[in-house]
């Protein structure tokens, strides 16, 4: 399955909204087999933010692992967050 | 002749604040070569520093640099960050709530696409985001005196200041890191480690985001809390102490 993340906003910037949009895609958009693989599409995406993404991601990748596949995309903001997202991962 | 030349240059970036290489040479009509030699004379004899990567470069003189105090609406800031004296800062400025802090970022977002190029004002707005929003997350309900955080957009001076009246960052991370000997090592800590005060939740990104933005755009980044204050400039990061006081935060971004 896939997860547009631009339907969360385009400008997601904050751990609380992060959190929110975490539960709503737990409750409703999460696949419940695990073993699915998860395509996150950030195409649409103005801002991107660690604070938003440690909330929504971390979580994700908890549950699917390494199942969870980032499509490729050219926003700067997108980029440095998914780079620093990896590094706490390590 | 060269020096004549050097003094016109510095004369369009004092007028102009800061300016691009490619306005100077219309405006002086000489040769593109020979003005980047003087810049990057006047660069090397340390008269100017430069800001942000091609195509996006400006010119700065080196006394107008932030620490000097040059914006009218950084000093009030300043003084307010101190202080917390309320006559320094207005309402439009100050968000006391995450909310209004939100609405209000995402309204720099038209300006600094105007000013910059949209991948740098996407860059910049995280950033914003990153240092406003951790002033909700580690001092809500523990604010000195004023609640919220302030944020200003300095157009002219290509500024963007973020404040609080919180705990500071070395009172924030007290829990996870008690044996920091001063705030030096708290700035050091937050922006080079993953920690957070906040702990044990997962946490404490923001702060090296904004580094490497930062570093990797060529912009400049003064950061203080208690007396302690990390610069981001010219491509490198120092910690020091400062005699200024700023017991939560004061963050001072140039693009």
């Amino acid at each position: 399955m896939r997860i547009e993340i631009k339907k969360f906003g385009t400008i997601l910037s904050s751990r609380p909204a992060g959190k929110e949009a975490w539960l709503v895609a737990k409750a409703y958009i999460v696949p419940d087999i695990k073993d699915e693989v998860v395509e996150v599409n950030f195409n649409g995406v103005q801002v991107f933010t660690p604070s938003w993404a440690d909330e929504f991601l971390t979580p994700l990748k908890n549950i699917f692992g390494d199942k969870v596949q980032y499509l490729p995309c050219d926003n700067p903001t997108v980029k440095s967050t998914l780079e620093i997202l990896e590094e706490q991962h390590k | 002749m060269k020096s004549d030349t050097k003094a016109k240059i510095l004369t369009i970036i004092k007028q102009n604040g800061s300016i691009r290489a490619h306005d100077i040479i219309a405006q002086l009509n000489l040769n593109s070569t020979g003005i980047f030699r003087h810049l990057r004379d006047l660069k090397e004899q340390g008269i100017i520093y430069k800001v942000g990567s091609p195509p996006q470069v400006r010119y700065f003189l080196k006394n107008d640099n932030i620490q000097d105090k040059n914006s009218v609406v950084l000093q009030n800031i300043w003084r307010w960050a101190q202080s917390g004296d309320s006559l320094s800062v207005n309402n439009d400025q100050l968000c006391p709530a995450r909310d209004v802090f939100q609405a209000r970022s995402v309204r720099l977002l038209p300006v600094l696409k105007k000013e910059s190029n949209e991948g740098l004002s996407f860059l910049l707005l995280a950033v914003v985001g990153e240092i406003g929003n951790n002033s909700f997350d580690h001092n809500l309900g523990n604010w000195i005196d004023v609640s919220g955080a302030v944020l200003v957009h300095d157009e002219k001076n290509r500024i963007i200041i973020l404040a609080d009246r919180g705990q500071g960052v070395r009172k924030t991370i007290s829990k996870v890191r008690p044996n920091l000997k001063n705030d030096e090592e708290a700035l050091l800590v937050v922006f080079t480690e993953i920690i957070s005060g906040r702990a044990p939740e997962q946490r404490g990104n923001g702060l090296k985001f904004t580094k490497k933005v930062m570093l990797e755009n060529n912009l400049v980044l003064t950061y203080f809390s208690g007396n302690a204050i990390c610069e981001i400039f010219n491509g490198k990061m120092e910690i020091k102490h400062s005699d200024t006081l700023i017991p939560g935060m004061l963050a001072i971004i140039k693009y």
